[in-house]
């Protein structure tokens, strides 16, 4: 049955070493579960066994196993295969949020009407049409699921819109966006992504755009690495924002004031080892005078995830590594946690509400900081002879 | 389902993707719980679900919650023809769905203009017989058009539960056969 999966992920190369399970962030806190074992068990033909059983759920899709494989084996690719085979043979994850979110990646894939865009904030100035497009993704719709614990994930795209203004750019946000297709793609459902491609290149097509920027690299890994391998290249360019922003801040569009605080940076999996963006964000930050980034042990290829993904199994496992991952950043001395992706916003914010030591830092998504920064007076607070605490970022509400 | 407590917003948002242009979730008067508070809780679902349906362009007011329909019939009755009548007034009014975007597929099954009842996520009744991955779905999109020459407004009752089997309880059901297995 896996056949197939293990020729395109070589996992025929496998040495059988273990780096993997040693690697994964998971197996420290479930250790039944090992990608080592599930390969193995493939290699044996075990594999009809293996899509019953939970541990088929338990993937992040985080990437670190493959990302220090001495064999290359691509164990993402694997796990998505078994799940697309769990999948059609009737086995699923269990769904978080009591599934209203993949309700709503079902309802976007058949939906026909047009989104609604009355959340834009009246000061974000965006166009009907125009060369660069902000593709929005989720992030509306975590806006009304994830209001009441604390992450404006409205804010964020309204961040978005507003740096992009910045730089003299009036983004599209388009009516007629359709979901990316991600966490379908990731939980076995594939089916969905050819259509959904389809849509979402018509509809840039239809705006005019030639850039597409990104606030959610989940989006932007979808774009930019799977939207070809169904679609053909695609006809125009993706950009996370940061990258966006980076060219922008160099040719001097955009600069930021000062904002005197101690800062870590969270390298999101799909951002870091999928698409090897580990710089721009750091550049970014580092731009914005007062800012001190200060890294994690695990940093970069290294970035331990952020305990969750595609709204599959949110358990003891996935809250104890979001645990882990905050008291990692709180021990670096800083008092806000900066990431570039709003799930990681999401996840880590909901870990923080229930962490139980009084170490806690602050969960901030970059545009929000970027965007609070473009706002703030320039100089520093000792030049001006205000205190260092009115300029500090608040941390989310 | 046994309390309007145990709607879940993905229930009614499956039930607008497979079609419905309407969900009227019925529930017991303000007060009157059997389980002391499910029809309160379930406000806050249906808040939140009319919010998630207004970013993807639905009319939150195709979304109603109704605390007084317990055990007067008549009442019901009314209730249903009046939203019925309501839904029927949005209908061509702006993000409606527009035929020629919806694809192929679901076009030529179960036409828009059909007003189903929605699915429920509980069905005790969850069908051993069913089998295949794609059997569920389309026995629920099949039964649209039926119902469409029915009734108008949509709900949830006991009586329909059983007719119609919701695909998430089919795919569990099937999960747990395996696990035997």
């Amino acid at each position: 049955m896996l056949e197939g999966a293990i020729r395109e992920t070589k996992a025929y190369y496998c040495l059988e070493c273990g780096i993997c399970t040693g690697s994964c962030p998971v197996s420290r806190y479930h250790p039944q579960y090992s990608p080592r074992i599930m390969v193995e068990r493939a290699l044996l033909d075990d594999d009809e066994a293996m899509l019953s059983e939970r541990e088929c759920w338990d993937c992040l899709t985080c990437g670190t196993c493959s990302a220090r494989c001495p064999s290359t084996v691509d164990f993402n690719e694997f796990t998505r295969a078994l799940r697309t085979h769990a999948r059609e043979s009737g086995f699923e994850g269990t769904d978080t949020h009591a599934g209203i979110l993949r309700a709503v990646m079902e309802l976007e894939i058949g939906r026909t009407g047009a989104r609604d865009v009355s959340w834009v904030a009246e000061d974000a100035d965006v166009s009907a049409k125009g060369t660069v497009l902000f593709y929005t993704g989720c992030l509306p719709y975590y806006g009304v699921v994830f209001k009441e614990l604390g992450v404006d994930t409205v804010g964020m795209a309204n961040s978005t819109i507003r740096l992009l203004n910045a730089c003299g750019v009036k983004p599209v946000v388009s009516r007629d966006e359709t979901c990316c297709g991600h966490d379908l793609y990731w939980t076995g459902e594939p089916a969905a992504i050819r259509k959904l491609a389809r849509r979402n290149i018509k509809m840039i097509a239809d705006s005019g755009a030639e850039t597409v920027v990104f606030a959610c690299p989940e989006c932007y890994a979808m774009f930019r690495t799977v939207y070809p391998r169904f679609v053909g290249d695609l006809p125009f360019d993706v950009q996370h924002l940061s990258e966006f922003l980076k060219a922008r801040t160099e040719s001097g569009e955009i600069s930021f004031g000062w904002v005197g605080a101690k800062v870590t940076y969270q390298d999101p999996c799909r951002l870091g080892r999928f698409l090897g963006v580990y710089e721009e964000p750091r550049e970014l930050l580092a731009k914005i005078p007062g800012l001190e980034l200060l890294e994690m042990p695990r940093a970069r290829s290294e970035a331990l995830c952020c305990g969750s993904s595609a709204w599959v199994g949110c358990t003891r496992i996935n809250k104890s590594i979001q645990k882990e991952r905050l008291a990692e950043a709180a021990d670096t001395g800083a008092t806000t946690l900066v990431t570039s992706c709003p799930k990681c916003s999401i996840h880590l914010s909901c870990a923080a509400k229930d962490d139980d030591t009084t170490r806690t830092v602050g969960i901030r998504f970059i545009a929000d900081v970027l965007a609070e920064a473009m706002a703030a007076e320039s100089g520093s607070p000792a030049e001006k002879g205000e205190s260092a605490a009115e300029t500090e970022p608040s941390t989310e509400e | 389902v046994d309390c309007a407590g145990v709607v879940t917003g993905a229930a009614i948002i499956k039930a607008f993707s497979s079609g419905a242009d309407g969900v009227l979730v019925a529930a017991c008067g303000r007060g009157d719980c059997h389980y002391s508070n499910g029809n309160e809780s379930c406000e806050r679902v249906v808040e939140e679900t009319r919010g998630l349906l207004k970013v993807a362009g639905v009319q939150p007011e195709r979304l109603r919650l109704d605390l007084s329909s317990d055990v007067d019939g008549g009442r019901f009755v009314e209730l249903l023809e009046e939203f019925s009548a309501e839904i029927s007034s949005l209908r061509g009014a702006p993000p409606k769905r527009k035929p020629a975007k919806k694809p192929a597929k679901a076009k030529k099954v179960a036409p828009r203009v059909a007003k189903k009842a929605a699915a429920k996520k509980t069905g005790k009744a969850a069908p051993k017989k069913v089998k295949g991955k794609a059997a569920p779905k389309k026995a629920k999109k099949k039964a649209a058009p039926k119902k469409a020459t029915k009734k108008k407004a949509t709900k949830k009752t006991a009586a329909k539960r059983a007719r119609k089997p919701a695909r998430k309880t089919a795919g569990k059901t099937r999960t747990r056969a395996g696990r035997k297995r």
